[in-house]
């Protein structure tokens, strides 16, 4: 018998030291880091954030139209992360977005790019114009000496202001990234691909239609093909709540299915320009009209509203970034496509998952199963659970049908194609063996050959028909029509050409 | 906005100074010519307006690309040298892609100070084939043990050591100064001190400062008479700024240069603006087979060579 001699319980908590492992390393490259802010302005209900890197990224600008805010809503704001009143008042600002940011954690995305963060704003309606500088170097040293003394908060940043005056229409945020760190620096201004070699190409100081025209075309497979500067503006325009490029599916059929997404970015009026140029979503669908198709869909479950699209054109989606599906929740991104369109079997229509791209909206519920990093989700999260039955349903149904529709068209294509060829070929090498047969029985065997291709292609036979089942009909007629002499000598005559051939 | 006075300064388009710009664009164009692409073309302080660098985009000595933003192969051919993180944020703004290093100039150039130059980046930059230090400050100078010295001088000699490093960069400078007399009395007696030795080296230069200051001062000059200068009045004093700063430059370049003043513009002193000065010197490579003394002759022979007034209205006398 088991005696219980003491019980003991209590509760398990965390403490403030995770927040600060959870704070840092957050974001896999610099263009994350940007995205975070530039989502922030978005936030802050700014029309247009320009973004300042070129030429060497050793000072970076992002300034934005925004509402602003004082030093009393920094503090409050920022002076202890992850606790965040960026959605107290409510989830929406003043021109009805639904805001991107909840813990505040996106505004210390800057330590990962730089050490140095100076902060002027000013908000709406008011004269106070704040200068803050904050100094990441602390977040460089060990957590243990960075707990403040008699707490269990672990510092991340210094920060030092000033107040100055501004005129009262005055509003905007404009953010000064200095000290940049190196790594970050070369990614975000630089002139080669990541992977190092010569790039194909940057779309530094190009107008969305000329973008357009690079995504488009045929020689680029991948955004990494491009300079590490151009990749990492793809990688922020693929994210933050900004338009798609004018006509980015060539059939207007498509486009037209299509419009309502292209609404609702466009009804956001947010702009960002990179360097000086406007920056649109990297969605460009170059596939032909009549090689091409495009699934629109809206549905209900019971934890989630899901809406969306999926398009698949012929052959492997390039540039590759696109082959997959992008969650968007609030309008931002999750991460970037997902090529296994959240875990959809390899084996179901492997082919047609690679010509396949989509973009789904998800209410707000799937908000819960976001990792802090902003680019996975809990897999195990009921609202998960749910968007991957509704996405697998609908790439089931756009992959069977690029097959049907997209590769099934074009076999039959290929076949007729095919027997064509071969029928023209055989007719010739007929013609050839025929000359040397009497007139009559030339023109006997050339007739009857035409009816009985004539009869197999309206019987459909012909697809099936391979070079040797032609000659066997071949055979067959000049039985038929020539005599055994005349027979022999066009046999011989036609099987030298064949081979010949 | 928040605007400097400074930039103010630079924003104003007054005729005289748009003649200046031209000038400076006009060199632009020349140096651009053989410009191969190893060292900037341009150094500039631009203030917030950067009309320089935009009447350089105008006459295609920086290529512009389809978005407006500086082209890629222009990227590195331009730096402006901006304080003040919103004065460079609307230099971007109007530029974007333009380099800017944010820092006054005396910081790029590590201060008067002969120990400490510039490095990497900033030593690249500082070897530009044309500097332009458009300054609205006077010649300001400070006592020093031996003598006064003059900062803005001395940024000027670090820029000539670093530009005759290997490999070697023949250079222009363009500096523009307020002419207003600033120095104590004393400090005019040591410039003109200073204009002693050159008067008796040159009479080329004698000559020419003659026609700047008038005979008179120039007599009293030459004959260390013990206050040449005294009772003159701002007109004359303004004239000793304008021949004190190239003289005081050719002090301090390296002996290899010489020094060659290609156009010197005075304007303003009138209507409530302060006289200023624009000068364009060009830094080449001394004949090897002149002896130091006769490359300095060369030098000074050729201070004052070409001084030019801009009327109010930009016609240039």
């Amino acid at each position: 018998m088991t005696v219980i001699s003491e019980e003991f319980s209590g509760e398990i908590t965390v403490a403030s030291t995770i927040v600060d492992y959870l704070s840092s390393g957050l974001y896999e490259n610099p263009a994350a880091c940007l995205k975070e802010l530039v989502n922030n302005s978005y936030d802050a209900d700014a029309e247009l954030v320009r973004v300042f890197v070129k030429p060497d990224a050793d000072a970076i600008v992002i300034e934005d139209d925004g509402d602003g805010f004082t030093a009393a809503e920094f503090r409050a704001h920022f002076s202890r992360i992850a606790r965040s009143t960026k959605r107290d008042d409510s989830d929406v600002t003043a021109k009805g977005r639904k805001k991107i940011g909840k813990i505040g954690i996106g505004f210390i995305a800057a330590n990962e790019i730089c050490d140095l963060l100076e902060v002027h704003s000013t908000r709406r309606g008011s004269t106070e114009l704040m200068k803050v500088v904050i100094d990441f170097a602390v977040m460089r040293e060990p957590a243990e000496a960075r707990r403040a003394s008699g707490s269990e908060d672990v510092k991340k940043a210094d920060y030092r202001g000033t107040i100055d005056e501004v005129g009262e229409a005055e509003h905007f945020t404009r953010l000064f990234l200095t000290r940049v760190r190196g790594r970050a620096a070369e990614v975000l201004a630089g002139a080669k691909p990541k992977s190092g070699g010569s790039a194909a190409g940057s779309l530094y100081g190009l107008n969305p239609a000329s973008v357009k025209e690079v995504l488009a075309g045929p020689g680029l497979s991948s955004w990494s093909e491009l300079d590490a500067y151009s990749e990492t503006r793809l990688q922020i325009a693929a994210n933050v709540p900004i338009d798609y490029h004018d006509g980015f599916v060539r059939s207007k059929r498509h486009l037209a299915k299509l419009a309502p997404f292209v609404e609702r970015t466009k009804a956001l009026g947010f702009r960002v320009e990179y360097d000086g140029a406007e920056v649109r979503k990297p969605v460009v669908f170059s596939g032909a009209p009549s090689d091409s198709i495009v699934s629109v869909f809206d549905r209900e479950g019971e934890h989630i509203q899901v809406s969306g699209y999926f398009f698949a054109e012929h052959g492997t989606l390039r540039p590759t970034e696109l082959n997959g599906v992008l969650i968007r929740i609030r309008e931002a991104a999750v991460g970037s496509w997902d090529p296994t369109f959240l875990g959809f079997p390899r084996q179901i229509n492997t082919l047609f998952q690679r010509w396949t791209s989509g973009e789904v909206w998800v209410s707000d519920e799937l908000e819960e199963a976001m990792n802090i990093d902003r680019r996975t989700l809990r897999e195990t999260h009921p609202a998960y659970v749910e968007l991957q039955r509704i996405v697998h349903s609908e790439v089931r149904d756009i992959t069977d049908r690029a097959r049907r529709e997209l590769y099934g068209a074009h076999a039959e294509e290929r076949r007729r194609d095919k027997a064509s060829q071969q029928s023209d070929l055989l007719r010739e090498a007929i013609s050839d063996a025929a000359v040397g047969l009497p007139k009559a029985a030339g023109s006997r065997v050339e007739r009857t050959l035409d009816e009985a291709l004539a009869h197999a292609r309206s019987n459909e036979l012909v697809k099936r028909f391979t070079v040797g089942a032609l000659f066997e009909l071949i055979v067959d007629v000049a039985e038929e029509v020539l005599d055994p002499l005349d027979r022999e000598r066009f046999l011989s005559a036609l099987m030298a050409r064949v081979f010949k051939r | 906005m928040v605007t400097r006075p400074v930039d103010e300064a630079m924003a104003e388009d007054r005729p005289a100074k748009a003649a200046v710009r031209q000038r400076w664009v006009d060199c632009l164009i020349e140096l651009d010519a053989r410009w191969e692409g190893r060292e900037p073309l341009y150094l500039t302080l631009p203030g917030a307006e950067g009309r320089d660098v935009a009447l350089a985009v105008q006459h295609g000595v920086i290529a512009l690309n389809e978005a407006g933003s500086i082209a890629e192969e222009s990227l590195h051919k331009v730096v402006a040298v901006e304080r003040g993180q919103e004065a460079a944020l609307q230099l971007r703004r109007r530029f974007p892609g333009l380099k800017i290093l944010d820092q006054p100039i005396q910081s790029l150039v590590r201060g008067e100070g002969l120990t400490s130059y510039p490095e990497a980046e900033h030593r690249v930059w500082c070897r530009a084939l044309v500097v332009n230090l458009d300054l609205s400050a006077r010649l300001e100078g400070e006592a020093r043990a031996g003598g006064i010295s003059f900062p803005v001088v001395s940024w000027i000699g670090k820029l000539a050591v670093l530009h005759a490093q290997e490999p070697i960069v023949p250079w222009t400078l363009l500096l523009t100064m307020n002419a207003e007399p600033s120095l104590a009395h004393e400090g005019l007696r040591d410039i003109g001190t200073l204009f002693r030795e050159n008067i008796s080296l040159s009479p080329a230069f004698r000559e020419r400062l003659a026609d700047l200051v008038g005979p008179t001062a120039v007599e009293g000059l030459s004959t260390e008479a013990t206050d040449p200068l005294g009772g003159s009045d701002d007109q004359t004093l303004r004239s000793v700024v304008v021949a004190a700063i190239p003289k005081l430059i050719a002090g301090v370049v390296p002996e290899g240069w010489v020094m060659r003043s290609e156009w010197c513009l005075r304007y303003g002193g009138e209507s409530g603006h302060a006289g200023m000065i624009a000068y364009r010197f060009d830094f080449t490579l001394a004949d090897g087979n002149l002896a130091p003394v006769e490359r300095y002759k060369h030098t000074v022979d050729d201070l004052l060579r070409s001084v030019e007034r801009i009327e109010e209205d930009g016609t240039v006398l």
